[in-house]
């Protein structure tokens, strides 16, 4: 009988510790999450200020803007990191294609916005590996034997990891 | 008892003998393949030559190689043909004219080169670019000297290595000596001899001081040898190595007065650990620009703290650090701090301490820093990537600090630059350690710096 008392006792502490872990990480992910979140947003209110620079020098379809600036919109109301990625691919689409146009990148405002851009890439890089790290531990506490147990038990759910290739320059059909 | 001190003094004689003996023929054989080389090479034409001596060039080289044939017989060259290397050899003297057998050359030098230092060897372990660097890299530095000078430094070194091997002969000459005449001594007082007694006596008085009088003399002539020899090998081949690595450096073999201090501040500075330290000792100081605005230091440092027994008033010394200290500014100020220090098995670690996404990089260092995002944009996968290669390449254990505009290392080499008598002036592997560490630092600092300009982090 005290054997099985030990038992239950060894396995209600282990799921106590389990659960502050499982607690522990995901305030590590919301954390990283959030840093994250501050460069997007520094990064997306650089927007405007990039279409109004580059509408001065390019034809770009209306369409084009209009969907940057509905994602753009989307995307400070749910702070939703898919829609981040969706944003920032259309985002980086549109420097790369910037670039493509010498007068335009000859423009001060554009070195400058240029400027502000790749200094908020290389921090919003940096804190993309830090969220995917605490991600991945995370999720690996959730999948490995016997933490995932008690991960169904207290509906601890995976996450997704931040995929968004932030210097992205695919090239696409504009009207320049 | 005295009768098996008196047969392991005579061992000792005897095996000391075969030691010198042996010495003495190593030189003689590397002399003689200096020779030879230096016959080859006129024999080619002058680009093949150029292209040649930066690669295989090396009497050094063909010295490891014959003292490793040594080991197997005694009868000279022809008969060491079976090695690699002497086999592409025997190539280049039957053709003397064509790029397939530069090619034949090279490859047996390379084959041979790791025959020579064995599979554990530091140097030809690493590859460029990434944290290593190769032996054919080193092989410019080595070029810097010529053979002239080389042949100096040889020679002292072979004088100071006689003279102490000489000196040491003595040593055990006049122990045998001593216990000879001590035993004969003892054995007539046995016998009752009153004489012999009281001249025991007296030659028991004065041994000590004729000991005393003996490696007093040997230490001073070995002494001032030594010291005119290392003076000599750290001008013509430390100082000639650090200018072939960059030309910008320039080498100060001894370190005094405000230049100390102003190290000990670096030092400090870095807050490398907690150690308390009361002896600082600087030699050997390296200092110059790498690019217009990155300038570095570096130097061997030996920092210990000796402390004084309260009861029986002893001192003791224990190391904090020995090996290379090297300092380096950045083009801008990264406003935090970031420790990079070697790994250690902690229970709890400290609330500073920042894991990366690299486990292999966690394998070898633990990062302590306060500002995560900065951390990461310093420590991209290819820095941290040529970081671990150095470790497992070298073995040697180093730290880093990136305080402000400041970058400070320190590496775990123990005493650097230090030239032992009993190893060639131009030992392949020591200078290749040298050369890789201090390329290593240069390599590093200024991809960081090319990080924190092009990467816009501040």
């Amino acid at each position: 009988m005290i054997a099985v008392y030990i038992i239950l006792g060894l396995m209600i502490l282990y799921a106590l510790i389990t659960y502050n872990l499982f607690v522990k990480k995901l305030n590590n992910v919301k954390r990283a999450k959030s840093g994250i979140d501050v460069y997007l947003t520094q990064r997306f209110e650089l927007i405007p200020n990039l279409v109004e620079c580059v509408k001065g020098y390019c034809n770009y379809e209306e369409e084009v803007f209009q969907n940057i600036a509905k994602l753009r919109e989307s995307y400070f109301n749910n702070k939703n990191l898919k829609e981040a990625e969706m944003l920032d691919k259309s985002f980086a689409q549109l420097i790369a294609v910037s670039e493509g146009n010498p007068e335009l990148k000859a423009s001060e405002q554009f070195l400058n916005l240029q400027h502000n851009l790749s200094k908020i890439e290389s921090q919003l890089q940096a804190a993309r590996r830090i969220y995917n790290m605490d991600v991945t531990s995370y999720n690996n506490l959730i999948s490995i034997f016997p933490s995932n147990i008690f991960a169904k038990l207290f509906r601890f759910k995976e996450v997704e990891l931040f995929e968004a290739e932030i210097q992205t320059k695919e090239n696409i059909n504009l009207n320049i | 008892m005295i009768y098996s001190i008196i047969i392991i003094l005579i061992m000792t004689m005897i095996g000391f003998g075969a030691y010198i003996y042996k010495s003495f023929q190593k030189d003689k054989m590397m002399d003689d393949t200096n020779k030879l080389y230096q016959q080859q090479n006129t024999n080619q034409s002058a680009d093949y030559k150029d292209s040649f001596s930066t690669n295989v060039n090396q009497p050094n080289t063909n010295y490891e190689q014959q003292r490793v044939n040594t080991n197997q017989t005694n009868l000279g060259y022809e008969q060491n043909n079976s090695n690699q290397m002497n086999t592409n050899y025997s190539q280049t003297q039957l053709n003397n004219n064509g790029e397939n057998n530069f090619r034949n050359q090279t490859s047996g030098i390379k084959q041979n080169v790791a025959f020579v230092n064995g599979n554990n060897n530091i140097s030809n372990n690493i590859n460029s670019n990434n944290g290593k660097l190769n032996n054919q890299q080193y092989s410019k530095d080595f070029n810097q000297i010529d053979d002239g000078e080389k042949e100096k430094i040889e020679g002292s070194r072979k004088s100071v290595r006689n003279s102490q091997l000489i000196g040491l002969g003595i040593a055990v000459l006049f122990l045998i000596t001593v216990a000879i005449i001590y035993f004969f001594l003892y054995k007539a007082g046995l016998n009752g001899d009153k004489a012999s007694k009281n001249s025991l006596e007296i030659f028991r008085n004065i041994v000590p001081f004729l000991a005393f009088i003996v490696i007093g003399i040997i230490m001073v002539i070995t002494g001032k040898k030594k010291k005119k020899y290392t003076n000599t090998y750290k001008t013509e081949v430390i100082g000639k190595l650090i200018k072939s690595i960059n030309p910008n450096l320039t080498y100060q073999p001894e370190v005094y007065g405000t230049m100390v201090s102003s190290i000990n501040q670096l030092y400090k500075q870095a807050k490398f650990d907690n150690l308390a330290y009361n002896c600082f000792d600087v030699d050997d100081y390296i200092e110059g620009f790498l690019s217009q605005n990155v300038y570095i230091k570096m130097c061997d440092l030996d920092v210990e703290n000796e402390t004084e027994d309260v009861e029986d008033h002893t001192r003791h010394r224990s190391v904090v650090f020995r090996g290379l200290f090297a300092m380096t500014n950045c083009n801008i100020d990264i406003g935090t701090n970031i420790k990079i220090k070697k790994h250690e098995i902690r229970v709890f670690d400290s609330k500073d301490r920042f894991k990366l996404d690299d486990e292999v990089f966690e394998k070898h260092f633990d990062v302590y820093t306060q500002n995560g995002v900065k951390t990461m944009q310093i420590l991209t996968p290819d820095i941290m990537e040529q970081l671990v290669n150095f470790v497992d390449a070298s073995g040697i254990k180093f730290e880093v600090v990136f305080d402000g505009n400041k970058i400070l290392f320190r590496f775990f080499t123990g005493k650097m630059f230090e030239p032992s008598v009993f190893k060639d002036s131009m030992d392949s592997e020591i200078l290749t350690f040298y050369s890789n560490i201090l390329r290593f630092t240069l390599d590093v600092t200024n991809k960081i710096n090319k990080i924190l300009t092009q990467g816009n982090i501040v």
